[in-house]
């Protein structure tokens, strides 16, 4: 059975161990892409021994499996890429902590109760009516670097946004978005990440602190409803334990910060690394804004900030001519999706204008596609949109290389060195 | 059978439909702009939200539930014809369907 805390040993069936698999570093992203695209030429399905999953990095087995709910379990989704000490797990669980499943990491029958809930708040126009608010949050943030010759942009801006446009769905105003950012980076790093000792301990109790965070703040929507997503379940809920469990709203809330917090800030910090990177697309779009929302959507193609996701086979399955075995793990390279050469022509090229760009999977796709995609879309066309009139000339720092976020799932610049105003030449 | 799409800027597109096809996978494979549907016809999404003649919608008949809800917080306002391509099964009654893309006036 798949638990919430161990996805490590777990009997895999006769692993072939090939060169490529053993070659698989799942947690540098130096040569990330050009891993891809050996493992999509060479072996596109192939086993890693180091983190004991079935990689799979060709476009239309991804889609095969996302596709495919009965073969393919989402229960593992929130499982730690590395196993939990069973003293960690009891801590967590002695704290209050519930392992049960929530939106992301449920089948059917949980995921068909929770998501349409979820879904009266989590949509495209709800999220419209929060547009003049994300615009003055990012303005701010813009005035605040004023005239600075030299500024990390995440610091500066992709990283607190994101958390601020989060507090305004929960209704927040007693977090800071660096406590937001806290949680938020200890949740990742002992789920995804390899954590140890100490560095782990942290994150457990960080993870407790904001559950409980979330417990209180479920308590009070119940005396105080406002408009906010808490308070929108709890009204769906009507005192109805059939309908959602207060640990239900309380898992709900505390989903969203993860969802939709790291990974826009990872997915702007690439956009925009992405365009300066390739001056003549930056130019282009200064030239044309209307092409924003296209490059928003070849920010995420190109260099998507959910590089893989993870499944669990339910049943023996073969993908892309390769036999797995039931209760196997299953890693799918949504990168590679992107970027499979079957379906984008030339695709480590940044193309603001791409006709068929649409078709990425940086969201997903299935029934547990991303509720926050409408979100996410709207928050980088709009730090895009005020980005491009505030700073025409930005260019990259000279000598500037990310450190990447290290994680297997995730894929964002730690910093991002930018020259607001260019001038990168006279330096 | 044939089914047409008329999209926004006036374009229409006519293509080959199977019975048993959802509308949004022969848009999808027609290349249609304005009908990505994202969630492979899982009402998740809302991106592959069309509108039909009063004719038409009245022989596909209306949308359940989750579909309405989901039709409702789609980012174009939806009308009184309006469905998720995804949920329309064509049967061969279906032949000759007209299915207007978003956004419309």
């Amino acid at each position: 059975m798949t638990t919430l805390t161990s996805t490590w040993t777990e009997a895999q069936g006769g692993c072939p161990a090939s060169a490529l698999g053993q070659a698989y570093r799942p947690l540098e992203h130096d040569g990330f892409y050009d891993f891809i695209a050996k493992a999509q030429a060479e072996e596109p399905v192939f086993f890693s021994e180091a983190i004991r999953y079935w990689v799979v990095t060709r476009r239309e087995d991804v889609l095969a499996v996302l596709a495919d709910h009965d073969s393919f379990s989402a229960a593992i989704t929130l499982a730690p890429v590395r196993p939990f000490p069973p003293d960690f797990v009891a801590a967590l669980r002695d704290g209050g902590f519930s392992f049960e499943p929530t939106l992301v990491n449920s089948d059917a029958d949980i995921h068909s109760r929770l998501r349409p809930k979820a879904q009266r708040f989590l949509n495209a126009k709800r999220y419209a009516t929060y547009a003049e608010s994300i615009r003055a949050i990012v303005r701010d943030h813009i005035a605040a670097i004023g005239t600075a010759k030299r500024v990390d942009v995440v610091a500066a801006l992709t990283y607190e946004v994101p958390a601020k446009v989060l507090a305004l769905l929960l209704g927040v105003e007693d977090i800071s978005p660096k406590q937001i950012k806290v949680w938020a980076d200890h949740r990742l790093g002992m789920t995804f990440g390899a954590l140890e000792g100490e560095e782990l301990a942290e994150a457990g109790r960080q993870l407790l602190d904001y559950w409980k965070y979330c417990q209180r703040l479920v308590a009070d929507r119940q005396d105080n409803p406002r408009d906010d997503y808490a308070s929108m379940l709890l009204d769906l809920r009507g005192g109805d334990d059939a309908v959602l469990t207060i640990t239900d709203v309380v898992g709900l809330v505390f989903g969203v910060m993860v969802a939709g917090h790291e990974t826009t800030t990872n997915a702007t910090g690439n956009l925009i690394h992405a365009l300066l990177s390739e001056r003549d697309q930056w130019e282009r779009l200064k030239a044309d804004p209307t092409l924003i929302p296209n490059a928003v959507e070849e920010g995420l193609r190109h260099s998507s900030s959910v590089v893989n996701w993870r499944r669990r086979t339910t049943r023996a399955v073969t993908i892309g001519g390769v036999d797995i075995p039931e209760g196997a793990n299953v890693l799918i390279s949504l990168a590679g999706a992107n970027n499979d050469p079957e379906v984008f022509d030339n695709s480590r090229a940044f193309d603001v204008g791409r006709a068929n760009v649409r078709d990425h999977v940086a969201f997903g796709k299935g029934r547990h596609f991303c509720l926050g995609a409408p979100l996410a879309r709207l928050e980088m066309t709009i730090i895009m949109e005020e980005i491009l009139a505030a700073f025409p000339d930005m260019e990259l720092a000279p000598g500037f290389h990310p450190d990447w976020v290290p994680t297997v799932t995730f894929r964002g610049p730690l910093t991002l060195d930018v020259l607001p105003f260019g001038g990168s030449e006279a330096a | 059978m044939k089914i047409a799409f008329l999209t926004a800027d006036g374009n229409r597109i006519e293509a080959q439909a199977q019975p048993g096809a959802s509308v949004m996978e022969i848009a999808t494979g027609a290349g249609v702009p304005g009908i990505i549907g994202e969630c492979s016809g899982s009402m998740a999404c809302g991106t592959c939200h069309c509108k039909l003649t009063d004719d038409r919608y009245a022989l596909v008949g209306p949308p359940g539930d989750d579909e309405a809800a989901m039709l409702e917080f789609s980012d174009t306002e939806p009308t009184a014809t309006s469905r998720l391509s995804c949920q329309i099964a064509l049967t061969p009654a279906h032949d000759g369907l007209i299915v207007h893309v978003p956004p419309w006036a």
